[in-house]
């Protein structure tokens, strides 16, 4: 696969907001794929809003159940 | 009303999914013993009528937070053809079991396509190093120290390369000198 970027601070972004995952054609976002996940993740370990990143709805939904089940697998922690 | 009921059973009964499963199993288990517990496993899957359609071993791996007393664990992945009305009877036996510290178990769509962790890695990995090293390159001139460094790496070589070839010539002159020295002595 190619190097992704992922813009994950949109909030002060010019022009028009768009989600990464919907420019790169990702449909599904893997719970093992955890290079990507990071970039979603606070300091603290919790999921960005989609105000700061400016992931899509459709997107933003499945990236969190990514990174529960991430979660529940001990390959991210819960907080830190 | 109750004759429905049978049919959707039966119809669902025959109902083959696409699923997969990742297990993480003890840290202290022996390589040989982790084999014949998936042997066993995938044994028990195929008598309920079940097919393992892919299995990848990321091996041991550090855990993110601890689990009881562990803090590592040995993950394994699956991806399997099962029967619908088996999934209760799989997570109970996984849950019973003693060596699986934890699991997930997800329905998949039908096309899936899973890639193996050592490729990913390998593609992940590679080209990080030489973008690295090449950016070193760029940035750091040769300064006089490498050429001192080069220098000094490579005289010694010759030299001994030099002294070795000399002692041998010098050696083989005196052995004739010596020897038609000690002809005449005799």
């Amino acid at each position: 696969m190619a190097k992704l970027i992922f813009s994950t601070n949109q909030k002060y972004a010019l022009g028009k907001r768009r989600c990464t995952f919907c420019t790169n054609q990702m449909t599904d976002i893997d719970y093992k794929d955890i290079a990507t996940l990071k970039h979603f993740v606070d300091g603290f370990q919790k999921i960005k809003n989609r105000y700061y990143t400016g992931v899509c709805l459709h997107h933003q939904k499945k990236l969190a159940n990514a990174i529960k089940r991430a979660r529940h697998l001990a390959l991210l922690p819960f907080t830190n | 009303m109750a004759k429905k009921k049978d049919a959707a059973s039966v119809v669902l009964q025959e109902q083959n999914k696409k699923y997969e499963l990742v297990l993480i199993l003890q840290p202290e288990m022996l390589e040989s013993a982790v084999e014949k517990k998936l042997r066993e496993f995938e044994k028990y899957l195929e008598e309920n009528g079940g097919t393992v359609d892919m299995k990848d071993i990321w091996g041991m791996r550090k855990l993110a937070y601890r689990i009881g007393p562990h803090d590592s664990g040995i993950y394994i992945v699956y991806n399997l053809t099962l029967p619908t009305s088996f999934n209760i009877e799989l997570d109970e036996h996984m849950r019973i079991d003693k060596d699986i510290i934890r699991f997930l178990h997800i329905s998949l769509k039908d096309d899936y396509e899973y890639t193996k962790f050592k490729e990913e890695k390998v593609i992940e990995e590679k080209p990080k190093q030489e973008e690295v090293k090449e950016e070193v390159k760029t940035v750091k001139k040769p300064t006089r120290k490498t050429h001192k460094a080069e220098a000094k790496e490579a005289k010694p070589t010759e030299i001994k390369d030099k002294g070795k070839k000399a002692d041998a010539e010098s050696l083989d002159e005196k052995l004739d000198k010596l020897l038609e020295g000690d002809d005449l002595n005799i």
